[in-house]
């Protein structure tokens, strides 16, 4: 009814107003790509997914411990924003993964200089 | 947040209704005047009518009334439509139902201010200081009130109490709440142990639905001048005008609603809300 309670309600902000209508609307996961059968396999996902340039959004079955995204938040610790607060999002977040590290080739003067800066 | 204006009308009027009627029940039961019961009862529905000009399509309110199992909101509404044929007996001479709307109107006040308590995003009101808060208010005003129309010492003598009782619950609200536990940018973007953290980019340079309802932030000198006007207008005046002078009621109700208002607008401004932090504001 346009109370704005769930607005409230959620920590992340995920809940908007949409005044035109007067319906609070958030994201539906492109659920009408999702079950569309006119659609290939792979574009059954959300437009995000699809869109995201360096493939960092997943979308999956997170019920399913088999599921590319299950294993995913397995494997690289993903986690769901503000815990603390027992909403227990099903959106999982992956860590930022550590560059590797670029071996360099110094001399003892540069390595020297380095142990000084790094006080 | 910022305050909207219906629903904090709705609080403290309906808030007054209450206390009032059950003040009434406590005091004269079934042999409560018929004025002063309509008038609680004419405050509660002025209070609700205010809060349906907060929602944005009213025409599906009626699904307020459908989650009562998980929503204040929802048990909220129901015990405040249940209260109108329950004072309705009480005004027709029933037996027991003086003391019915009296339970019903405490259990109303009670789910209000649980629809506030209950949000965990708002650390603001996570507290049993916010019941309590809701619960003496509305009870000193309907109080003031009931003591304005009826002219009873009895209930001045219970405004009097009531005033010292929600003034110092008041008190402790403000030392308790003064800084509540809020999560850091750190925390809330899951990575609790990196140093520092700065949001660069928003993402939107023009405002949105959430930082026009969330991004309000009161200045806090003008919280504490606020605060002082609650104290004046809502508690020293009328505690004043109540033992000094003798047909001071009506205009010691005046100004306690006046303070109350404020108090509820300063309830909603103070609130901070952790979408906030998603949004570049603490």
């Amino acid at each position: 009814m346009g109370c704005g309670l769930c607005a409230w309600a959620c920590p992340y902000g995920a809940r908007e107003l949409d005044a035109d209508s007067g319906t609070m609307k958030k994201c539906t996961l492109c659920v009408d790509r999702v079950y569309d059968q006119n659609l290939p396999q792979r574009e059954r996902q959300p437009a995000c997914v699809l869109a995201c340039p360096t493939h960092a959004r997943h979308f999956g079955d997170l019920d399913d411990p088999q599921s590319k995204v299950s294993r995913l938040v397995a494997e690289r610790g993903g986690f769901g924003m503000l815990p603390e607060l027992g909403y227990k999002p099903v959106n999982q977040y992956l860590p930022p993964r550590a560059s590797p590290e670029v071996p360099q080739h110094k001399t003892a003067l540069q390595q020297l200089v380095d142990k000084l800066i790094e006080r | 947040m910022k305050p909207a204006l219906s629903i904090v009308f709705f609080t403290v009027l309906s808030g007054a209704g209450l206390g009032m009627l059950s003040l009434l029940a406590m005091a004269y039961g079934s042999a409560a005047a018929r004025t002063a019961v309509l008038a609680g009862i004419g405050l509660v529905t002025l209070g609700l009518l205010s809060s349906v000009l907060h929602l944005a399509n009213p025409k599906n309110a009626w699904r307020s009334f459908m989650r009562f199992r998980t929503s204040w909101l929802s048990r909220e509404a129901v015990f405040a439509v249940l209260l109108y044929p329950s004072v309705l007996a009480w005004l027709l001479g029933v037996p027991g139902a003086a003391y019915a709307a009296m339970l019903l109107a405490w259990v109303i006040l009670f789910c209000t201010a649980m629809i506030y308590a209950s949000l965990k995003p708002i650390r603001e009101w996570r507290s049993p200081l916010v019941p309590l808060n809701f619960f003496l208010l509305g009870h000193y005003s309907g109080a003031l009130l009931a003591f304005a129309l009826t002219q009873d010492p009895a209930l001045r003598m219970a405004a009097l109490v009531l005033l010292l009782m929600a003034g110092a619950a008041k008190v402790a609200y403000y030392r308790v709440m003064e800084a509540p536990e809020r999560p850091t940018l750190q925390a809330a973007l899951g990575m609790p142990s990196a140093a520092r953290m700065k949001l660069l980019d928003a993402g939107h340079t023009h405002g949105t639905y959430l930082t026009d309802e969330f991004a309000f932030r009161l200045a806090r000198s003008r919280a504490e001048q606020l605060r002082i006007v609650v104290a004046v207008a809502g508690f020293l005046l009328p505690l004043l005008l109540l033992l000094t002078l003798e047909d001071a009621a009506p205009l010691a109700a005046l100004l306690c609603l006046a303070g109350l208002l404020v108090e509820r607008w300063l309830f909603f401004a103070e609130a901070r809300h952790t979408v906030n932090l998603y949004q570049k504001r603490s």
